[in-house]
């Protein structure tokens, strides 16, 4: 862990502990409550290449597990804060791990239908966005990728607000939140070119200020949501975003040239962007112990043309019995057909060996196609979990993962390989809570 | 002589059966906590922590430990759940950061001692608890 981090780290619990000397806590004394939970998650695939950063034929604990660590202090009914830390795979290079806060605040609750959070939060709105560490709480041995991996980010410093209307039999929450953080975004170099490319995965650091609202409708055995997300994005050194992929041509005329990102190429920059996400969900109960549960998400950009612009979701059924829950689940994430196609044409672009550095200008092309990125994959899932205890539940999955087009959530060399082939994937895990 | 007997001790089993027939869960609070009536869905709401106050007054839900065969009748009665269905709800709440499960006691007396202490908090008893202290109030469940 940096320096940086690990005073980000301690001044924030530092805060929140402090505050107890602030805030009123009446007669009732203020209680600690510790406790925890993990996963410990193995997962292989029948393919060389990784999937999901980690996932390959050599198989891999770094996906799924991690262990985490919780301290609740209630300071008073309305007052109280919570921190939980995390140790799992780091998602800021390839290896190792890391310790990280995914919740980190102070709470208060005014009465029963207000709730004010300031500190470290993680991103509402989406059925699992608020529990995806917590593998007891969700029957998958992993969140549906295609669908999980839409959001930027799941945690930010900021604020959030939330309001109850409690009906007869149900209630209605609106939650809106505002903040910002640091991350790293992942992107995977398919080929190498000498002095410009190297083959493989690279990250930005970004800084990212969000903003969203949703609204959640819950009965007692169905929850019907829906919401709104921008994150502005801007990298952290401070460079620009090519907004989109220029065109030279070599030859007037000809129609032989290549894509590029030069000054004069047609590319224009842009110092941040703004990426919207419109999400609507549902989780139903339809009797006989079945459930019903489905997420599609819209992801777009104005600002830039690239294949982040995508629509994706998933839908599931799972069974009860006693327990056991068998589930199976499609799930898929689809480039907008016009971002996608122009993927594919810089992607096939070639020119003719009779131009000088030839070969460098046909890689460059592949490598401009993977910086663009495109996702175009769905998986199919068939899995059960088995709960020996509401606390303690043991999963299994096969899911097979088809790519037609491109996807960039696989990290594949450039060149016909990286078009529609599939792969095979086992997951087991074990979570827990205590 | 051994027709009385049996009559006696039939007449006995069913009073005790008749006492444990009636045997019922109840909420309670102090006097010093201006609750008169509950429905039984605000208990509900109020042991899943979807609320923190009853007609304005703030609130602590007091519970039993598991281990209290109370809490389990409690539990079917207000709430229609069992514990592990209790307790994996207020897992999930707790890591999703909507707060802590109610405070619990080993007891009923210490639970009662807690409630004395404590405006705004409620608990629960068997109804056919013969000395229910005078600062303790039974709450008009509906």
């Amino acid at each position: 862990m940096s320096k940086k981090s690990l005073h980000y780290y301690q001044g924030m619990i530092t805060i929140i502990l402090m505050s107890s000397f602030f805030i009123p806590s009446a007669k009732a004394e203020i209680t600690y409550d510790f406790s925890g939970f993990g996963t410990l998650g193995y997962a292989i695939s029948d393919q060389s290449f990784h999937y999901a950063q980690h996932i390959d034929n050599e198989g891999s604990f770094a996906k799924d597990s991690l262990i985490a660590g919780q301290l609740d202090i209630k300071f008073n009914p309305k007052f109280s804060a919570t921190i939980q830390a995390k140790l799992a795979a780091d998602n800021s290079q390839e290896n190792g791990v890391k310790p990280s806060l995914t919740w980190a605040f102070l709470s208060y609750r005014p009465n029963n239908d207000w709730l004010i959070r300031i500190g470290q939060l993680q991103v509402p709105g989406y059925l699992n966005s608020v529990n995806r560490d917590l593998g007891i709480s969700y029957d998958y041995a992993r969140l549906p990728y295609e669908f999980d991996s839409v959001s930027p980010i799941y945690n930010f410093i900021g604020a959030s607000i939330n309001k109850t209307f409690i009906l007869a039999d149900s209630e209605i929450i609106v939650d809106a939140y505002a903040g910002k953080t640091k991350a790293n975004y992942r992107y995977y170099i398919g080929e190498d070119i000498e002095g410009f490319a190297d083959k493989g995965a690279d990250y930005y650091k970004v800084d990212t200020d969000v903003i969203g609202a949703s609204i959640t409708y819950k009965t007692s055995d169905n929850i019907y949501l829906a919401g709104l997300h921008r994150a502005k994005i801007e990298k952290s050194n401070g460079s620009s975003w090519d907004a989109n992929v220029g065109y030279s041509e070599l030859i007037p005329g000809s129609g032989i040239g290549y894509y590029n990102t030069d000054e004069g190429s047609g590319t224009l920059t842009v110092g941040s962007f703004d990426l919207y996400i419109v999400n609507i969900g549902a989780d139903i109960y339809l009797g006989d112990g079945v459930r019903l549960a489905t997420e599609l998400a819209v992801r777009n950009s104005d600002d830039l043309q690239t294949g982040l612009n995508s629509i994706s979701g998933y839908v599931s059924l799972k069974k009860k019995i006693n327990n056991w829950t068998p589930y199976i689940f499609y799930s898929q994430i689809k480039t907008n057909s016009a971002d996608l196609k122009k993927h594919s044409q810089i992607d096939n672009n070639q020119v003719p060996d009779f131009i000088p550095s030839s070969d460098s200008i046909n890689a460059s092309q592949h490598v401009i196609a993977d910086s663009f990125e495109a996702y175009d994959q769905f998986s199919i899932a068939i899995g059960t979990s088995y709960q020996f205890t509401p606390v303690n539940v043991l999963k299994a999955e096969l899911m097979m993962v088809q790519v037609n087009k491109s996807s960039s959530l696989f990290d594949i060399p450039s060149g016909k390989a990286s078009k529609d082939y599939s792969t095979t994937v086992f997951s087991i895990s074990y979570s827990f809570a205590f | 002589m051994k027709n009385k007997r049996f009559t006696l001790t039939s007449l006995l089993l069913t009073f005790m059966l008749s006492i444990t027939a009636k045997a019922e869960v109840v909420m309670i609070t102090s006097y010093q906590t201006d609750i008169t009536d509950i429905d039984a869905r605000i208990v509900s709401r109020l042991y899943t922590g979807k609320i923190i106050e009853i007609n304005g007054v703030s609130v602590i839900p007091i519970n039993q430990d598991p281990s209290n065969p109370l809490r389990t009748r409690f539990l079917q009665k207000y709430l229609s759940q069992n514990e592990d269905k209790y307790a994996a709800y207020w897992t999930v709440r707790r890591f999703i950061g909507k707060g802590t499960p109610p405070k619990e006691f080993l007891s009923v007396s210490a639970a009662i001692d807690f409630i004395i202490d404590t405006p705004g908090a409620i608990g629960y008893i068997d109804n056919n608890l013969l000395t229910l202290p005078k600062d303790i109030k039974v709450i008009n469940t509906q």
